[in-house]
């Protein structure tokens, strides 16, 4: 027996100046700044352990609207905790000693 | 990457994400400072009444002012939801207790918001923040002394009490 799996690596790219990609595999969505901050907002918001207890106990996934809502997009917890990892990365700075 | 953001945004988005909660915190501040203009409002304990819905409008003035600095600042400021807040008390007393309790929260919660700016160097949030810091160490000495006012009148009527709370 085969077993397939489809593994896609998201990342976030930047461009240009207030343009950032981020690359779900089956397309790109396009973000300002703001929309990116906002995104970042939904993603942390989603990916709390309630959040994801909530997410398996129902129906297994979560619909997001994005970028102003120009586009919807679908994410199971798997996919979730990688996007949150991408997006977090993003905005991490290099440790800071005490 | 880093250098992209950057030129975004000059805010610690850590920073950013404490300040959009100190606004639900300044907001709920501010909702339950009504809740206890009207407990003194409807017992005709005038001077109370104005004196929270001052502290309603100020505390308003905070979260505005937060609001504006993380918008104005490249950052991305949330309109805060406030959920139920309480509206009965048994006494006068215990509405000021109650104010006294909700400002150290705020105080507690600003100071860390402000160690932590200074932690990742995010400088301009630690200046904006020093505002908040003098201001709440007076919000907090205000309800102080209307406190010790009301011990020191021990059981003289409420009317009397009250005529003595500021209203400024």
């Amino acid at each position: 027996m085969n077993l397939c799996t489809n593994k896609i690596i998201y990342s976030i790219t930047c461009e240009k100046r207030n343009l950032y990609q981020l690359n779900l595999g089956y397309k790109v969505i396009d973000f300002t700044f703001c929309q990116l901050l906002s995104f970042r907002k939904k993603i942390l918001l989603n990916s709390t352990p309630e959040a994801f207890e909530a997410i398996l106990e129902g129906d297994n996934y979560i619909l997001l609207l994005v970028a102003d809502n120009k586009h919807l997009i679908y994410l199971d917890v798997p996919q979730l905790i990688q996007l949150q990892n991408v997006v977090l990365s993003l905005f991490k700075k290099e440790p800071v000693l005490i | 990457m880093e250098i992209a953001l950057r030129r975004q945004m000059i805010l610690n988005v850590e920073i950013v994400d404490m300040l959009n909660e100190q606004i639900i915190m300044e907001q709920k501040a501010s909702s339950k400072y009504l809740a206890m203009a009207s407990w003194c409002d409807q017992r005709e304990l005038r001077n109370s009444a104005t004196f929270f819905y001052a502290q309603a409008e100020e505390e308003r003035s905070h979260f505005m002012k937060i609001f504006k600095f993380i918008n104005d600042n490249g950052g991305s400021a949330i309109s805060p939801i406030v959920n139920e807040v309480p509206h009965e008390y048994e006494s006068l007393r215990a509405v000021f207790e109650a104010s006294l309790d909700g400002e150290i929260a705020v105080t507690k919660s600003i100071h860390s918001i402000f160690k932590r700016a200074r932690q990742v160097d995010d400088f301009t949030s630690e200046i904006f923040l020093q505002w908040f810091v003098t201001e709440q160490a007076e919000e907090e000495e205000k309800v102080r002394d209307i406190l010790d006012l009301i011990d020191l009148m021990g059981d003289m009527p409420l009317r009397m009490i009250d005529e003595r709370i500021p209203t400024e």
